[in-house]
């Protein structure tokens, strides 16, 4: 298992990276990280940004599926339909998937292992035939070594990002501003999580090879990017066409999950506003 | 007794890493998971249901099917 691991997963990342070395200028590792990092959000910028835009649309549901979930706490099969029915009925679903995730954590693996095997050159026997072989690794970047945990700048640059990330993803922005509900310890929590993940990530990147720092940092700025667009260019299309709708929706639901045994045609009847607004969307 | 162990387990990854039920869902209120029930989940149920071998297997089956190229929905073990 381990090695079919390394031949699949392993090997293929340490020769792409060892190929970004050799295309740098002055073997840089601290530049191939970078290009890796965006080589890798470039392959999951598709999916994070229909993630995005199907979030966004979803986030109107929160309540009903709150409501589900409380629902049929014991069933798990009867909630997963009732899911299934509201994304149905909404008009959309949810984008995220496990093995971006995976991915993501096996390149973090792969980027401590680098480092634990060393980049000097006595581990090429790893590269594959075809790929060149730089003469030698150059770990410094921007005057930092990239081998060993550096305990100030880049840790916390990249908490900071991350917390700046969070604050653009949660943030609803605008009219439909939702308040933390105080009374509701859950969501206080889940507030807290905010400030606690971006403190978490600074400890965790102190104890960790700088260069993991650095792909964190550049993660982080892509993720706030595509979040800008996601805030800046979609949101006030979907706000504006939930605009008026929102509390009639939620109402609409409601009617319709006491009706659901009635016939189709009427649960496609008072649903006909909404599925409309959002199919408009989807045209843009 | 190794089945109820992983099934801990799995109870104690939803309650912490997991996006779709754990501390970050207050990311994705609208849910995080393409696939009804979400793979872990779908990992209880499998276990549960087929045992552990059987049901693991059937777990990582799916984790394999939840990509960006799937495009999800209802699925029962």
């Amino acid at each position: 298992m381990k090695a079919l691991l390394k031949a699949t997963i392993y090997q293929p990342l340490f020769n792409l990276l060892i190929f970004l070395v050799w295309l740098m200028p002055g073997n840089n590792l601290g530049l191939a990280i970078v290009a890796l990092t965006i080589i890798i959000r470039l392959l999951f910028l598709p999916t994070m940004i229909k993630q995005g835009i199907s979030q966004e649309k979803l986030k109107v549901l929160q309540p009903l599926i709150k409501d589900i979930q409380a629902r049929h706490k014991e069933d798990k099969t009867a909630q997963s339909k009732a899911m299934i029915d509201l994304y149905k009925k909404a008009g959309t679903s949810p984008w995220g998937a496990c093995l971006p995730l995976i991915v993501q954590l096996i390149v973090l693996g792969l980027l401590y292992r680098v480092f634990q095997i060393g980049l000097s050159t006595d581990r090429f026997d790893l590269l594959y035939n075809f790929v060149p072989h730089p003469s030698a690794v150059n770990v410094h970047f921007l005057g930092i070594d990239l081998s060993k945990p550096e305990l100030w700048i880049l840790p916390i640059t990249a908490g900071l990002l991350q917390f700046v990330q969070t604050k653009l993803s949660i943030a609803t922005g605008g009219k439909g501003k939702k308040k933390v509900n105080a009374d509701d310890p859950m969501s206080m929590a889940m507030n807290q999580m905010v400030y606690i993940f971006p403190v978490v990530t600074v400890v965790i990147a102190r104890g960790l090879p700088a260069a993991l720092s650095v792909y964190w940092i550049i993660t982080s700025l892509f993720m706030i990017g595509q979040q800008l667009y996601i805030n800046l260019k979609i949101r006030p299309k979907i706000r504006e066409q939930f605009a008026d709708s929102e509390i009639d929706l939620i109402g609409k639901f409601d009617d319709k999950k006491e009706n659901q045994k009635k016939t189709k045609d009427n649960k496609k009847n008072t649903t006909h506003g909404v599925s409309v607004s959002i199919r408009k969307r989807g045209e843009k | 007794m190794l089945k109820k162990i992983i099934i801990a387990g799995i109870i104690g990854y939803q309650k912490t890493l997991s996006p779709d039920h754990g501390l970050v869902r207050v990311l994705f209120p609208g849910g995080y998971c393409r696939f009804q029930p979400s793979c872990s989940d779908y990992s209880i149920l499998a276990i549960k249901k087929h045992g552990l071998l059987v049901g693991s297997a059937k777990s990582l089956g799916r984790i394999i099917r939840c990509n960006p190229w799937n495009p999800g929905g209802l699925d029962l073990p």
